[in-house]
């Protein structure tokens, strides 16, 4: 109860405010090719830079910041290898499509119907995943 | 970068946001909205760690996704849920976009015109993601974090975004195009 109350919270917080300034992980690299506008690429910085001085400060405050064990690492890249070429893939589609997974929330959000089709596709994604794709992959790759 | 023919940013791909054509009454810009966001990302990540949750996990549109599915009792398939209880990041997020939208009248119903294509780039998108650690969020929550890993992953986001963009820009251009680079 007290986890759905939390992310249900962060993320109305969260969607307000990437509608409000239009953040994109990927298009501040985007934005900055191709007119040299920067203000997405430094609502990135500023989303690292804020994280890594908050991870310390709220830390020091009390607050349990470091977390517990990853199942993610369970299914994911294990070397930077892998690491890489699957981030590739990652900007590589989101920048294909316009924007990236939080994005396109806010994008279907405000209207787009691409959006919708694009996160049901996200959602089918997860047992396509989990059920195909890791089983697949899972035994050629390096550990 | 002038004389690509691209000048405003409605020309930009796939983005034809109506918002990015106002001027609205709130809108932080730029490095504050980073800032705003990171600090909530911290903050959920701390507020969500008595549940269980893992390192660097306050926001993320794939894992959230994922143990809302789980929650929902895909755990079969998908293993057990990250933390306890149900994950209503994403929805929050559509919410409270939808909200916004709406205050500030940018809700634009716009049909889709390549559904198909956007079902495949999702499905893809959250595949790859998962096997990056992460979506773009929580990499870079990961990398504000320490994760090697996920410095590897993002650098590989920021390097195919820009290898990306360049190529529909050449694209674009190619003879007999008109400019448009729509996707």
């Amino acid at each position: 109860m007290l986890t759905a109350l939390i992310t249900l919270t962060v993320g109305l917080a969260a969607g307000y405010l990437a509608q409000r300034s239009r953040i994109c992980f990927i298009a501040g690299v985007r934005d900055w090719l191709l007119v040299r506008d920067t203000e997405l690429l430094a609502a990135v910085a500023g989303f690292i830079g804020a994280a890594y001085l908050a991870f310390p400060i709220l830390g020091a405050l009390g607050l349990p910041v470091w977390g517990n064990g990853d199942p993610t690492l369970a299914a994911g890249a294990g070397t930077p290898l892998v690491a890489v070429l699957a981030g590739a893939l990652v900007g590589g589609l989101a920048t294909a499509s316009g924007g990236c997974p939080l994005r396109q929330h806010v994008l279907a959000a405000q209207g787009g119907g691409d959006s919708w089709f694009w996160l049901a596709g996200f959602y089918l994604g997860v047992p396509l995943y989990y059920v195909l794709v890791w089983p697949l992959l899972a035994p050629m790759l390096p550990h | 970068m002038s004389g690509n023919g691209i000048t405003r940013y409605t020309d930009l791909p796939g983005d034809s946001d109506p918002s990015a054509r106002r001027d609205p009454a709130w809108r932080p810009k730029g490095v504050l909205a980073g800032v705003l966001l990171g600090v909530l990302a911290v903050l959920a990540s701390g507020l969500l760690s008595r549940a269980g949750a893992p390192p660097a996990y306050g926001i993320c549109v794939a894992c959230h996704s994922r143990d809302l599915l789980a929650g929902l009792g895909l755990q079969r398939w998908l293993g057990a849920p990250a933390v306890d209880g149900l994950v209503l990041t994403t929805l929050g997020l559509l919410a409270g976009a939808a909200l916004a939208a709406r205050v500030h009248g940018e809700r634009r119903v716009r049909p889709a015109r390549s559904p198909v294509r956007s079902l495949l780039m999702g499905a893809l998108t959250m595949c790859a993601s998962l096997l990056a650690l992460g979506c773009t969020t929580r990499l870079a929550l990961r990398v504000a974090y320490g994760d090697p890993l996920a410095m590897w992953s993002f650098g590989g986001v920021l390097l195919a975004a820009a290898a990306v963009t360049g190529g529909m820009v050449w694209y674009a251009r190619r003879p007999g195009a008109g400019g448009d680079v729509g996707c």
